[in-house]
């Protein structure tokens, strides 16, 4: 009983500091902020305050996450409806996926060495673009630790819902599709969920990005780990 | 009453594609491995085309979703209070790692299709 109390109070908890979040968002606009990480660090701090583990949150926390798998097939619906300009695109969209690939194992590769990190933190980083499931298994072939990968995708998905207006803005990307495939397929689903926000357009881009970045990082691993 | 049962169907839809998804993914798996979501995204993607499933039968929710979708992410997100734990010793050098490399990622990626797109339109003219 004591048990449903709490995961219901978490979720309820989790809706209430999101709604404040939006209206934050919305009312005063913050670098580099953002409701999702918003809303996680208020609620970190509610738990570091009150004695609770992420283990008493996650028990509400479940069920939320749980959604994440529909809320990605849903993503077929804004593909559908922009079908046609996507298609006429296919060979940049194709061009700026491949692009993507090669920047992220490029920097990782060149970042580590100059950081000097482990070599199994390093393998670990290489897949950090893709969603989660494919991250886990590219990181499996790779031979690096995937409670790292899975930790670095969630941030790489911060990050770049975080600096995708920044970075459009700055490099003065017009298109639409262009923005969408840039923000999926350098940070997936929490990066597509920012794209959305934009328009249906660079959302629908970004949701393909995601499915295509994953298969392409794959096949490159499968070829030449 | 009718829009709860409308909304009911249509979660029921998409919670049923999502499953196929997974089991597919499942099938599949020893050769690749696609997430159930993605490969539940082209299935739905698929039968919108080809008009076995109308719009009109999940659009209320989806739009609902996909509106809402960050809020979903955000146990995840709150799940690194527990596993930076794993990168304690070397979290800065990491996240400066990410910074730099995401950026990098999506101005490339965003260029690139950019470039292309408007090559693309100027030979077409």
């Amino acid at each position: 009983m004591i048990n449903i109390f709490m995961t219901l109070s978490f979720i309820l908890l989790t809706i209430i500091v999101f709604k404040f979040s939006l209206f934050i968002n919305n009312k005063f606009k913050i670098a580099f902020m953002n409701p999702i990480l918003m809303t996680a660090i208020i609620i970190i701090i509610f738990l570091k305050i009150f004695n609770f583990s992420y283990s008493d949150y996650y028990k509400g926390g479940r069920i939320l996450i749980s959604a994440l798998g529909p809320i990605v097939v849903v993503l077929a619906v804004p593909l559908y409806k922009n079908r046609h300009e996507l298609m006429k695109n296919f060979i940049p969209i194709i061009g700026g996926v491949i692009a993507s690939i090669i920047t992220t194992f490029a920097s990782i590769t060149v970042l580590c060495k100059l950081f000097g990190v482990d070599e199994i933190i390093f393998l670990s980083l290489l897949s950090k673009s893709i969603t989660t499931p494919m991250a886990v298994e590219s990181t499996k072939m790779l031979g690096g630790n995937e409670s790292i990968t899975i930790l670095a995708v969630v941030l790489t998905g911060l990050i770049g819902a975080a600096f995708a207006p920044a970075v459009i803005n700055r490099g003065k990307i017009k298109n639409n599709i262009a923005k969408g495939i840039g923000i999926g397929s350098a940070a997936h689903a929490l990066g597509t969920s920012k794209a959305i926000e934009m328009n249906e357009e660079a959302g629908a881009a970004s949701g393909l990005a995601i499915g295509v970045t994953g298969l392409l990082t794959i096949i490159a691993v499968i070829i030449f780990a | 009453m009718k829009k709860i049962i409308k909304i009911i169907i249509q979660i029921a839809i998409i919670y049923a594609i999502y499953w196929v998804g997974n089991l597919l993914s499942n099938l599949i798996s020893h050769i690749i491995v696609i997430p159930g979501n993605i490969i539940g995204m082209v299935i739905l993607l698929i039968l919108l085309t080809t008009n076995i499933l109308k719009l009109s039968m999940i659009e209320e929710t989806s739009s609902f979703m996909l509106k809402y979708m960050g809020f979903f992410f955000v146990p995840l997100s709150v799940g690194i209070m527990e596993s930076y734990k794993l990168i304690q010793g070397s979290i800065v050098q990491i996240f400066i790692i990410l910074v730099i490399s995401c950026i990098l990622v999506m101005y490339v990626s965003c260029k690139v299709t950019d470039v292309l797109i408007s090559y693309k339109e100027k030979s077409h003219d």
